[in-house]
């Protein structure tokens, strides 16, 4: 579990582990403990992790990377597919791959339990604040 | 108006994750509008280290979407919903496109769902968007595709990790 206090808001309590992070990659994962805050209602007796929450696991992955001192500022996101379920003790590991385009940074990340892929998002930045 | 109660008759998702506070329009099959209140005792906040930064309590971008798409959920189950998933089905997030955040959300927001149904059917329905905060757009969803799967399937695809009661 995160130690508290926290930096941001966050509807995950697990915290990432970075296994490697450099200018244009970055790996992490994360075990989805049965204690997560959201399983008490997403649902009562079938508890499965919501999509927001892996979608803000690929979010965070992409902020953790080395990008120096610039902040960024999440902008759209292009496409997100979610294609299996994620359930308590499931391990996620987590990749993604950024490029600059202009004055935006493209970050397409998946996730994958052991089963196999569980979501890939293509998810647009911005240095700052909103454009 | 519809208010928790009522939207607890239609969608599955409960506290923490019941991100809908009222229904305030509706046009069955074709359209809904949607409140929810953000407040600084969400769970989301749980832990926040206290700073004058407002940045560090914008309301998680992931979560706002996940808001829209309960209130699309209720547009989409409006007939036919599956509150308690006693029947085998489970409305699913299936894919996003085009979703742009404009500006950050605070606690004493109140965020209105706009959503309308493109297409929809007895499996899936697809739905796009805005989200407001007075007469501000926040976000604009592209399109969402949420699809109606079986919670049997889904077990049986957990294995020995399923989901838990």
């Amino acid at each position: 579990m995160n130690e508290y206090p926290v930096e941001y808001a966050s509807p995950v309590r697990a915290p990432l582990r970075v296994v490697s992070a450099g200018p244009a990659k970055v790996r992490a994962t994360v075990t989805v403990d049965a204690d997560e805050p959201a399983f008490a209602g997403h649902y009562p007796g079938f508890a499965i992790f919501p999509g927001a929450c892996v979608l803000e696991y690929l979010h965070r992955a992409t902020l953790a990377g080395d990008f120096g001192d610039e902040q960024w500022e999440l902008l759209k996101m292009k496409t997100v597919r979610f294609v299996g379920p994620v359930f308590a003790g499931d391990v996620l590991t987590i990749d993604v791959d950024v490029r600059r385009q202009g004055a935006q940074w493209i970050a397409a990340a998946t996730a994958r339990s052991v089963r196999g892929p569980v979501a890939s998002a293509d998810l647009r930045y911005t240095e700052g604040g909103h454009a | 108006m519809m208010g928790v109660g009522a939207v607890e008759a239609i969608l599955p998702h409960r506290h923490p994750m019941l991100l809908v506070d009222r229904v305030l329009e509706v046009e069955p099959g074709r359209r809904l509008t949607a409140q929810k209140a953000i407040s600084a005792t969400e769970g989301c906040y749980r832990g926040v280290r206290p700073q004058l930064n407002d940045d560090a309590y914008a309301y998680p971008p992931p979560l706002l979407l996940e808001s829209w798409c309960q209130a699309a959920a209720i547009l989409a189950t409006w007939d036919d919903p599956s509150p308690d998933l006693a029947d085998d089905r489970l409305l699913i997030l299936g894919r996003v496109c085009d979703v742009v955040f404009k500006h950050a959300v605070l606690p004493g927001d109140v965020l209105e769902h706009r959503v309308q149904l493109v297409q929809g059917d007895d499996t899936s329905a697809v739905v796009h968007g805005d989200c407001l905060v007075g007469d501000e757009v926040v976000m604009s969803v592209g399109l969402v595709v949420l699809a109606r799967r079986s919670t049997a399937v889904l077990t049986a695809v957990g294995g020995a990790s399923g989901p838990r009661a």
